[in-house]
């Protein structure tokens, strides 16, 4: 039910900006953005459910919760990422959504360090 | 919230098209470019808060 309801606003997102295009190129920009926007906010109340059951789930497997806490993390990041990427390249921007998509990977790449840090100790630890 | 935004966009976007041309025509280049611009402007102030909400309701729940 709620598919069909994203479908049509992305077609008709896509219509409008469609139309838009020819004469004013930035408002097709802003109606792509605002339809973005929107399929994101429906998108942000599944991702709170689903995080809601990582959360018990992690009640249930006795793993440290930092870690849970840290995929989490990185999952917000590749979001706001792809997000943001993907609206620059549809204004015809590659080089700046590169620039974004770099920044995201470096940065959950500085988010897995304490994680990479702890996994060494314990091999070391094995050896 | 979300459906009659993007209408909004369009009416504006269409309005300014319209608008700018007529001004072309009867020969103000410059107050056909200033109409583009304050539409431009209108729109960004409708769009930038639900940008804010929802990079807001992003870093709250993936405690970013």
């Amino acid at each position: 039910m709620d598919i069909v309801r994203i479908a049509a606003l992305g077609i008709v997102g896509v219509l409008i900006a469609v139309s838009l295009k020819k004469e004013r190129a930035e408002y097709a920009v802003l109606v792509a953005m605002t339809v973005c926007i929107c399929i994101f906010f429906y998108l942000l109340t599944k991702v709170g459910t689903v995080l809601l059951f990582v959360e018990e789930l992690t009640e249930m497997i006795p793993v440290d919760s930092r870690y849970i806490g840290l995929i989490v993390k990185m999952v917000g990041i590749t979001y706001v990422a792809e997000f943001a990427t993907d609206i620059c390249k549809d204004a015809g921007y590659g080089a700046i959504g590169n620039q974004i998509e770099i920044f995201a990977k470096l940065s959950i790449l500085v988010v897995s360090i304490p994680v990479i840090h702890v996994f060494l100790e314990t091999m070391g630890s094995f050896l | 919230m979300s459906v009659n935004l993007i209408f909004k966009i369009a009416a504006v976007g269409i309005l300014v098209t319209v608008i700018s041309q007529v001004l072309k025509h009867s020969g103000r280049e410059e107050h056909a470019f200033l109409t583009s611009l304050a539409g431009l402007i209108i729109v960004l102030f409708w769009i930038v808060p639900y940008i804010y909400e929802l990079f807001e309701t992003m870093q709250n729940l993936f405690a970013l």
